[in-house]
């Protein structure tokens, strides 16, 4: 895809927080549907950590897909490259916290799929797959107030829901 | 004395626990995990107090049932901080059915490449003559 041909505001094929980070769901289920160049996992720990990083960057090794693990500031220079301009890319973070810190960042995107929060103590639940604290919450209303549009959605034939109309049932 | 935990999605652990049952009459050793619906941190949580309650020379096999997927990627953090744990993925009927008959005379290392062996060949087609 050319830059030209780009949208500005959601320059992703998805970005999506998912605590199960790179698997099934998001290599065969969505892949499937969108067709990615590549699939970045943003995660500051598990991309300075050889041992990790090779796990989920090796899993899919034979899918045809490109599979990254990438520190924030790789990201960002990922961002600005020539490949990123030709490449259709699923963006995959671990948490809400993290979704807001590319905003602050400036990565920009329109649009944030929640694919997974499953349950821990002390969660509220959404859903089945969003279970969220105060942390989340707390990040979840910034990433609203900053003008995203942020659905659940965990595999692609499911129906969208509105996280944002769900968390002020709850709040 | 080796372990194996069917770590799977949904309930095919389960599923496959019950039908090595059927076949093979009452099972030891053997336990069940489903990811589904659930957090990383707490599934981990969970396989971590298996292995704490093994005795000191017992070992555990992991079978799962996608590489790459939520299962492999815990079973493999578990393989990675803790002695004497395998993951294999890929479980079928065959590799179950492989444990329950072989687990107890095998070394650990024996029984793996045993499981792999024994589920990999179970994949055949039928050649019609």
């Amino acid at each position: 895809m050319k830059r030209a041909e780009r949208n500005q505001d959601m320059p992703f094929a998805m970005v999506r927080v998912d605590d199960r980070m790179i698997h099934g769901q998001v290599v065969v289920g969505w892949a499937s549907v969108l067709h990615p160049d590549r699939i970045v996992l943003c995660h500051d720990e598990i991309a300075q950590n050889e041992w990790e990083k090779e796990l989920y960057e090796s899993s899919f090794a034979d899918s045809g897909i490109k599979i990254n693990v990438f520190t924030v500031d790789e990201l960002l220079r990922y961002i600005r490259s020539e490949e990123f301009e030709k490449e259709k890319v699923i963006l995959l973070v671990e948490t809400p916290k993290d979704a807001l810190r590319l905003l602050e960042k400036g990565v920009a995107f329109g649009c944030l799929n929640i694919g997974g929060l499953h349950y821990r103590a002390n969660k509220k639940e959404l859903n089945h797959y969003i279970y969220v604290d105060s942390e989340d919450i707390q990040a979840l209303v910034e990433i609203s107030r900053r003008g995203v549009k942020i659905e659940g959605q965990d595999v692609p034939s499911a129906r969208k829901v509105d996280v944002v109309e769900m968390l002020q049932k709850i709040l | 004395m080796h372990h194996l935990i069917l770590l799977t999605h949904a309930d095919l652990g389960e599923a496959l626990l019950h039908t090595a049952q059927e076949i093979f009459g009452q099972i030891e050793r053997v336990r069940a995990l489903s990811s589904s619906n659930r957090n990383p941190h707490e599934i981990l949580r969970d396989l971590e107090s298996i292995h704490d309650s093994l005795a000191g020379d017992d070992g555990l096999v992991i079978a799962v049932d996608l590489k790459g997927g939520n299962t492999w990627n815990v079973a493999c953090r578990l393989a990675h901080e803790r002695e004497r744990v395998y993951v294999i993925s890929g479980v079928n009927l065959a590799m179950v059915l492989s444990f329950l008959m072989k687990g107890e005379s095998l070394s650990l290392d024996e029984l793996v490449r045993t499981l792999k062996e024994d589920g990999s060949r179970s994949l055949v087609v039928y050649e019609k003559s």
